[in-house]
């Protein structure tokens, strides 16, 4: 009789795994358990006679429910993972800095670049035209507006980019704390023996969103207590200088810390060696620095510490000089009275406004040391990647140029080549009422920053350039003559010669119209290839996903044949005690007086 | 192989996407018209893209420049037709009047004749072409300056307009390192040497020498004798110098014939005509050298408008779509997509449940 009970019971438990396996056949990460029922053990018979004793089952039980999951599996398919989030993060951010260009069309800074050539062209039929030189300032000053336009476009792709690693960081901070609080849990259970099934999926699916995000390696540590085995995860990430952190140890667990910072420098021959600025009031990101002549570095470095401005200034020393370094804690660029900090340039102590890193650091779980890390995977790493390098627009010297150095040495090239062939050219002098020249000046820059008026721009004055105000304020000093030999003998007012040459600048064979044209190429080409390496690890990430379901997935035909077996079993079973009982039933209504 | 439910759906969700995702595309590019929207369409062809359009940018420019150059030299060769022909009325009226059979009452009519041909010819040598004076090289805006006043005027360019060489000419650009003069150096006929009072006789050329030995006999011969064009009043002439001024340009003839015309002195005039025939040569050769030049400026003209056609139709084979080509994959495409969600439809297969009572 007994022996039919445990069979009941274990098609009771058998039925009950397969409704759980049907009910959870959607879920996503849930593998499929599979009850393992084994023979209870059997017991020798009191020797009836005979040669042998035979022994006699007691029935069956339900050993364990496990879940069937290829573990193997796991691995690749984070690493899969970590790519594939990578690179569609990236895409993404790409295809953002793409659409800044606005390119190819009428919309982008080529199309601006060729209409102001050819409004030189115009001028030099005739350079005393004053609609002709009214066109050229004003397509000048598109152009300067396209620049700034799109280099702000392109640096708040960088911020968006480090706010939205950001929001992973924290995500991930908190899947790493939910991993080793089940780590604790699970190891717990399993050491008194049971086997927490859904924990270990829900730790599993932890694993694989935290691959998503940044790329880990993890494993398994399995340990004996009693006669029971406890597994636990261990999960590590590489650090920047070849060793690795851990992150989750156990029950310990580290975090990760993603900080957008700005960074801007300056030098200085000595740091305690006063600097001579003017004495006046500075403001660094709305906080004022009450800046004397006296002001050393040092000086000036423990002002700004103490002024409350979102920036850490240090100084320390830099080959022959001394350098101030400010740091911003946020990813905006530092702000200032004008991009120039401390004054005018022309007092040797020029802070620029700086520029967006992406700095990451993990602490470690057990040892609580932090240290940098460089992410390579997963949507943190496709961040990280593309504000220090591709929105780098200084790149360490033997690298290759990255996409913001080619945009800025195209840009400079540009406006530079334009301020140039502008101030070989000279401009009439007139004095009282006289219609003829008196003189002849030389012409002044035609883009200048507000604090860059030399006629040689620097990366820095990107995203302030502007036509020169005295240019337009006097539409004149649009140089069209020059008193070069190749010239007609002398400057002239009907004489379009400088006009020319400037619109001969499109025509360059590596000029400034081509430099930006392959810059434009390498962006696509930078996006085009992004785009396949991530349809490829998608791909992959398919198979990887399919064959990991072919042997943890649930499939209803599989279940519902158990559901059947189970039913028959236990409905044998109920039989094999109905002949039970009413055996015991016809013998003791035998003995009954 | 094991086939669970998700892999099935899954797969089927996959494939629908990738065939919906196919079909946006091409329907995209077919309906915009072109392949390449954005530089990772086509890297290359991007660049190519840009680089074709600075181009055409460029000829389109000295397209302009050309058809403005070629409209000024029209201009241009218009009024030195018409100078021409004042210097033929001119010099038939001084046939006319060299004829010792004129009275002076006819002099003096041809005489008003030949003032009103001198104000033309003054009035010419200053046309402009949109504001810009056709003869005045670099120095467009300024007309030339006339120095000296009835018939000693001399029309030259200023000193700003002028170098060693004559008048200094405005160019413009018309091809990749190519420029084109577009102003006309008619210094040669409207312009010429003034001698100032004082001037040594020897450095007058012959027919004004001619011209002040005659005004000098006439002055001398009249009674009392009136004061002469040169001093000493009479002596060897390599010594004498000039009291008045002379000019030698095609205006002052004008003027000298006018002058003499009045006064009816027909051996001047006949010198004056000689000196016509000799100014209308010149003017023959200013016209050649301006024909040469727009001729240079038509046939650039036609090259650059061949040029652009070539960069517009290399633009369009790297950027356009081939219509028929895309219509064709557009429906391939959208075949292949409801192929796909109709197969998909198909996928709610039966399982074991529905048939277990």
């Amino acid at each position: 009789m007994d022996i039919a009970s445990t069979a009941l019971s274990a098609a009771q438990t058998l039925m009950d795994v397969a409704g759980q396996n049907i009910a959870n056949d959607a879920t996503p990460g849930y593998s499929q358990q599979v009850a393992n029922l084994v023979a209870t053990p059997p017991y020798a018979q009191p020797d009836m006679g005979g040669l042998y004793t035979p022994q006699l089952g007691t029935g069956v039980e339900v050993q364990s429910v496990t879940r069937v999951r290829a573990n193997y599996l796991d691995g690749i398919y984070r690493t899969t993972q970590s790519n594939e989030s990578y690179y569609s993060t990236r895409t993404n951010y790409l295809q953002a800095l793409q659409s800044v260009l606005n390119e190819p069309g009428s919309n982008g800074l080529s199309a601006s670049m060729n209409t102001f050539f050819s409004s030189y062209q115009t001028l030099s039929q005739n350079p005393q035209s004053s609609a002709a030189r009214t066109v050229v300032q004003q397509d000048g000053e598109a152009l300067a507006a396209q620049v700034q336009q799109i280099y702000q476009g392109l640096q708040s792709v960088g911020v968006q980019a480090q706010s939205q690693a950001g929001l992973d960081a924290q995500t991930a901070n908190s899947d790493l704390q939910q991993l080793a609080n089940l780590n604790t849990t699970i190891s717990q259970a399993q050491a008194i023996g049971q086997q927490p099934n859904d924990l270990l999926d829900q730790r599993d699916n932890l694993l694989d969103s935290l691959s998503k995000l940044i790329n880990i390696n993890f494993s398994t540590q399995t340990s004996t207590v009693g006669s029971f085995v406890t597994s636990q995860v261990t999960v590590t990430m590489p650090t920047s200088s070849g060793s690795s952190v851990t992150l989750v140890s156990g029950g310990q667990y580290g975090s990760l810390q993603v900080q957008p910072t700005t960074t801007s420098q300056a030098s200085y021959a000595s740091d305690t060696t006063a600097l001579g600025l003017t004495a006046q009031t500075d403001t660094i990101n709305g906080a004022t620095i009450a800046v004397t002549a006296t002001d050393t570095l040092q000086s000036l470095a423990s002002k700004i510490n103490a002024a409350n401005a979102g920036v850490t200034a240090t100084v320390v020393p830099n080959g022959s000089q001394y350098q101030l370094t400010l740091t911003s804690n946020s990813s905006q660029p530092i702000t200032g009275n004008g991009s120039d900090l401390f004054g005018t340039t022309a007092q040797g102590l020029a802070i620029p406004v700086g520029t967006p890193q992406f700095v990451a650091n993990a602490t470690d779980a057990l040892t609580g040391t932090t240290s940098p890390v460089a992410p390579s995977g997963g949507s943190i790493g496709a961040a990280y990647s593309l504000v220090n390098t591709d929105l780098n627009p200084n790149p360490p010297s033997g690298s290759a140029p990255t996409l913001m150095s080619q945009f800025t040495s195209a840009v400079l090239g540009l406006l530079n080549d334009i301020n140039t062939v502008q101030m070989q050219g000279v401009y009439p002098v007139y004095s009282g009422s006289s219609t003829t020249p008196t003189s002849w000046s030389a012409g002044v820059p035609f883009f200048v920053s507000p604090t860059n008026t030399t006629g040689t721009l620097t990366a820095q004055d990107i995203p302030s350039v502007e036509v020169n105000p005295a240019i337009q304020n006097d539409i004149n000093q649009i140089t069209t003559t020059s008193t070069q030999a190749q010239d007609t003998g002398g400057p002239n007012l009907g004489d379009g010669w400088n006009a020319t040459q400037m619109a001969d600048i499109a025509q360059q064979q590596s000029g400034p119209v081509s430099q930006y044209s392959s810059f434009v190429a390498d962006m696509g080409a930078a996006v085009d290839l992004s785009q396949n390496l991530q349809s490829t690890s998608q791909s992959l990430l398919t198979q990887v996903t399919s064959q990991r379901e072919q042997t943890a997935g649930v499939s209803i035909n599989e279940q519902m044949t158990n559901l059947v077996q189970a039913q028959s079993m236990y409905t044998a079973a109920a039989k094999v005690a109905e002949a039970m009982d009413s055996s015991l039933q016809s013998l003791l209504s035998a003995i009954q007086p | 192989m094991r086939i669970t439910d998700q892999m099935m759906y899954q797969n089927m969700a996959q494939n629908i996407d990738q065939a919906q995702a196919a079909y946006v595309r091409t329907q995209q590019e077919a309906s915009s018209g072109v392949s390449i929207s954005q530089p990772s369409d086509n890297p290359a062809g991007t660049a190519t893209i840009l680089q074709l359009e600075a181009a055409q940018q460029q000829v389109t420019a000295w397209q302009s420049n050309a058809n403005g150059a070629q409209s000024q030299m029209q201009v241009a060769d218009q009024t030195l037709g018409q100078i021409e022909n004042a210097v033929n009325s001119a010099t038939s009226l001084a046939s006319e009047g060299a004829s010792q059979t004129n009275t002076l009452q006819e002099t003096q009519d041809m005489a008003s004749q030949a003032a009103q041909i001198l104000g033309d010819v003054g009035a010419l040598a200053n046309t402009q072409y949109q504001g810009l004076y056709v003869f005045s090289g670099v120095q467009q805006i300024a007309p030339v300056t006339s120095t000296g006043s009835g018939s000693s005027t001399v029309y030259t360019p200023s000193s700003e307009q002028t170098t060693a060489g004559g008048v200094v000419a405005q160019s413009v650009e018309i091809g990749h390192a190519v420029q084109i003069p577009v102003s006309v150096d008619a210094s040669s006929v409207l312009g010429g040497t003034q001698y100032a009072s004082g001037t040594a006789y020897s450095a007058l050329p012959a027919w004004l020498q001619q011209r002040a030995s005659a005004l000098q006999a006439q002055a001398l011969q009249q009674t009392p004798p009136g004061t002469g064009v040169l001093t000493p009043a009479s002596g060897p002439t390599s010594s004498q110098t000039t009291t008045v001024a002379f000019s030698s340009s095609l205006v002052s003839v004008l003027g000298y014939l006018q002058q003499d015309l009045s006064s009816g002195n027909a051996a001047a005039v006949e010198a004056d005509l000689g000196e016509l025939q000799a100014q209308a040569g010149t003017l023959t050769n200013v016209r050649a050298a301006l024909g040469a030049n727009m001729n240079r400026v038509e046939a650039a003209v036609s090259q650059l408008q061949s040029t652009n056609t070539t960069l517009q139709t290399e633009q369009g084979s790297v950027e356009n779509v081939d219509m028929a080509q895309i219509v064709a994959q557009l429906t391939a495409e959208q075949t292949a997509y409801q192929a796909a969600v109709a197969a998909g439809a198909q996928m709610k297969l039966p399982t074991l449940a529905n048939y277990l009572t």
